[in-house]
């Protein structure tokens, strides 16, 4: 079920909020918060599997055996309690591979295996990148101490729970499992928060349907109808497909806060403006900020621990290899690669360049630099091939058309209908380059008319954009 | 005491504002989504919610998803023959056409995947006596379905950039008394009425086929006459400079697509007996779209033409 479209938003969504809502009094004070998070897990279980029952099973297998472990880690004592942490991690790992991985290796290892032989095709359950990182954060936060392992049913609920479950934002159970006492809302801040989360949702769900789908188009025109694009022209599908995964991420990432937040639950933010950056460094801070941390903290870390000095060199190196991790988490390809390569490159050297205090670039320069650098990225991340991202990164230089507009005065009889798309690629731009962050919009909402009626125009737009049939699927989903 | 009685009076408050907020601004999205579907119901601007016969339904700017949808009631049961091609076709004039009522199926931009995927809308719903087919090398240069024509769904209808595109041109011509640009019978004109000139173009292009567009050609017209519907083929007509500069790609295409389409009468706009129409300016906006002057004497020609090839 996606978060975009009318049988999320006018029937499961409102079917759980207001269930949840009249559970909780229905049950009163003392048993209320179990029975709606009971109601919640099966709302939860009914959103991951009612188009595949099978993906049900594995995340199933995830769940249980998480939650042995854990269980196996808070008992065990000394070494075994890592060898414990160990194995769950290894684990996790495997089963990821095992779904995600398998034909990628198989097809470097190709040398090396029986001719004609080939990689069972298991499928992909939806969301497997995501649970997995919940469930190795899970297993880590068990073995510091930070959680102890509850019920199996607390278990399946913190990482079930629909909002996060398929695309994140990736949560900390110490940030969650104390809040389900919250579910279906506290009494004397219920509305508020109800209001608050409606409103994030309006301005989530305005991103996806109507930004991310009309820089989709552009993008999608420029990375597949487009013929020799000039040098203007790359730059501008590019910049629109850089802009696309941001909306239709950010867009994403504000419904599930925002449907987490109608349910009484806060999860935390995941962007934070990020085109307005000035430095790689500050990018990362602000963009899915949910898997930044999660590769500071289980990747970056733990490599630069493992290597024998703790130089600004080997700290470059641990960037590098934590990026191109992430990079690879994204997918099973090349491109993944060198998109996490790409940024672990430029984290280094800016790493490099703060330590060694080398000139300053003044703040438009280096705005303009960490723009170009993160879109030349971005075309790797977007493309089907390494030969075809390196093509479209050298046409970004295209000597011999700088600045024809051949292909842009195709745009609007190739589908685009600027009188209808024109208008959200220029405020979109406008809006990820100067505007404020969702999550501020969120922070400082008040219940006013002005934001009433901001929340009114903002969902009836992306209704008629939803209903249009104009929405891409997430760029996310396919992780 | 009174600090915390203060910070619990302004939640409360907070409390009771958010729940009128709440009220208000979910009770005027509904309503406003409630009124727009019963609007949309009500003028039912494809044709698809109550009986379409003898209804005139126009297209808009969004014609494919107009079309699509169009096509599974509207057409029909109001059209016994239609125009299938290219974007050069969009503004020809069927109502010329005499002895049956014709529908253009062509759209801006569009290729044979595109009209192959129109046509089978309305095939299983009615029977059409003529198809007129255009023979021009654009309509199976690409097989891509554009705009989403892939994923159309009939709740479109109830509300959708599309339905409220049409709605917005019936109320405008119904209320401001604007003429709209779209026609019941499926054609349009063009905004713009600039003559054509000649400019220096790169290298021959334009004749890199591509062979699953190709395929759906063929396809189309052979369901279309084990339907029973009689074909007649129309080779597009091009601005002489242009047709000049590309004349051995263009036969040669128009060779190759007559022979791989079943037979039919051909009525060829390339020819020496057109040349006279083909060299005035005045009858194209560019190398290939006509003016409403073009459009008007060439749908003449047709319909003269026509006549004779179904005798």
């Amino acid at each position: 079920m996606l978060f975009a479209s009318f049988e999320y938003i006018l029937l499961f969504l409102p079917i759980v909020v207001v269930g949840s809502i009249v559970l909780r009094k229905l049950f009163g004070a003392t048993h209320g918060p179990r029975a709606t998070q009971f109601f919640i897990l099966a709302a939860s279980i009914y959103f991951y599997s009612n188009r595949r029952p099978l993906n049900l099973v594995y995340l199933s297998f995830s769940i249980v055996g998480n939650w042995l472990l854990a269980r196996g880690i808070d008992r065990a004592q000394g070494a075994s309690k890592k060898r414990i942490l160990i194995a769950g991690n290894v684990l996790n790992v495997a089963y990821l591979c095992l779904f995600k991985y398998l034909a990628f290796f198989a097809s470097m290892l190709a040398f090396a295996l029986p001719s004609g032989y080939k990689v069972p095709a298991l499928g992909f359950p939806l969301g497997i990148s995501f649970f997995t990182i919940t469930q190795i954060m899970y297993l880590m936060e068990c073995y510091e101490g930070l959680i102890t392992p509850g019920t199996l049913f607390d278990h399946a609920t913190f990482v079930t729970f629909f909002p996060y479950l398929i695309s994140g934002p990736l949560v900390r159970a110490k940030r969650i499992l104390h809040q389900f006492g919250s579910f279906g809302g506290k009494d004397e801040t219920r509305f508020t928060t109800l209001a608050r989360g409606v409103f994030h949702f309006s301005i989530g769900l305005f991103k996806k349907a109507v930004f991310a789908d009309a820089f989709a188009r552009v993008a999608a025109y420029g990375f597949s109808t487009a013929q020799h694009p000039s040098a203007l022209e790359s730059w501008v599908f590019g910049l629109a497909y850089m802009l696309q995964v941001y909306f239709d991420f950010s867009g994403y990432s504000d419904m599930a806060i925002g449907s987490a937040m109608m349910l009484g639950i806060e999860i935390p933010r995941n962007f934070d403006a990020p085109f307005r950056a000035t430095s790689i460094i500050e990018f990362w801070q602000r963009w899915h900020i949910s898997l930044t941390t999660f590769i500071t903290t289980y990747l970056y870390t733990p490599i630069l621990k493992a290597l024998p000095k703790r130089t600004l060199m080997f700290s470059a190196l641990s960037t590098l290899l934590a990026m191109g991790i992430a990079g690879l988490w994204h997918g099973p390809a090349w491109t993944f690669v060198i998109f996490g390569l790409l940024h672990g490159s430029y984290l280094a050297i800016n790493q490099v360049w703060r330590k060694k205090q080398m000139p300053h670039i003044p703040g438009f320069f280096s705005w303009m630099l960490t723009i170009a650098l993160v879109m030349i990225a971005f075309i790797y991340f977007g493309s089907d091939s390494v030969v075809h991202a390196t093509a479209r990164t050298i046409a970004l230089f295209n000597p011999h058309h700088p600045f024809t507009t051949t292909n842009l005065a195709l745009l609007n009889i190739e589908g685009l209908s600027l009188h209808i798309f024109g208008p959200p690629l220029v405020i979109g731009t406008l809006v990820a380059f100067i505007g404020p962050s969702s999550e501020q919009l969120a922070r400082d909402f008040r219940p006013t008319a002005l934001n009433c009626a901001y929340a009114v125009v903002l969902t009836l737009i992306g209704f008629v954009f939803v209903n249009s049939s104009i929405p891409a699927p997430f760029v996310y989903f396919r992780f | 005491m009174n600090a915390t009685s203060t910070v619990t009076a302004a939640a409360t408050q907070d409390e009771r504002k958010s729940r009128h907020w709440l009220i208000v601004a979910l009770g005027v999205i509904l309503l406003c989504v409630g009124s727009s579907t019963a609007v949309a119901w009500r003028m039912d601007v494809y044709g698809i919610f109550r009986d379409p016969h003898g209804r005139d339904l126009i297209t808009s700017s969004h014609e494919r998803r107009a079309k699509f949808l169009l096509n599974q009631a509207y057409v029909p049961a109001n059209f016994d023959a239609l125009v299938i091609g290219a974007s050069s076709q969009v503004n020809w004039l069927p109502e010329y056409f005499s002895g049956y009522r014709f529908y253009n199926e062509s759209l801006e931009g569009g290729n044979a995947s595109e009209e192959r995927r129109l046509v089978e809308q309305a095939m299983p719903h009615g029977h059409f006596k003529v198809a007129i087919v255009g023979l021009y090398p654009r309509t199976t240069k690409f097989h891509d379905l554009q705009d989403g024509f892939d994923t159309v769904r009939r709740e479109e209808a109830l509300g959708s950039i599309s339905s409220l595109g049409v709605e917005y041109d019936i109320l405008m011509s119904r209320f401001m008394h604007q003429p709209s640009r779209f026609f019941p019978n499926g054609s349009h004109s063009f905004p713009q009425q600039v003559t054509p000139k000649p400019h220096a173009r790169g290298p021959h292009v334009i004749i890199a086929q591509d062979p699953v567009a190709v395929a759906d050609y063929i396809a189309l017209v052979q369901e279309l006459q084990n339907a029973g519907t009689r074909i007649v083929y129309v080779v597009n007509p091009m601005y002489e400079p242009e047709f000049e500069y590309d004349r051995d790609e263009i036969q040669s295409y128009t060779a190759m697509m007559t022979k791989k389409l079943p037979a039919g009468p051909v009525i060829d706009f390339l020819s020496a007996d057109y040349a006279s129409f083909r060299t005035n300016p005045h009858n194209f906006i560019d190398d290939v779209h006509l003016s409403s002057t073009g459009a008007n004497t060439l749908s003449r020609i047709i319909n003269v033409r026509l006549q004779r090839a179904l005798q």
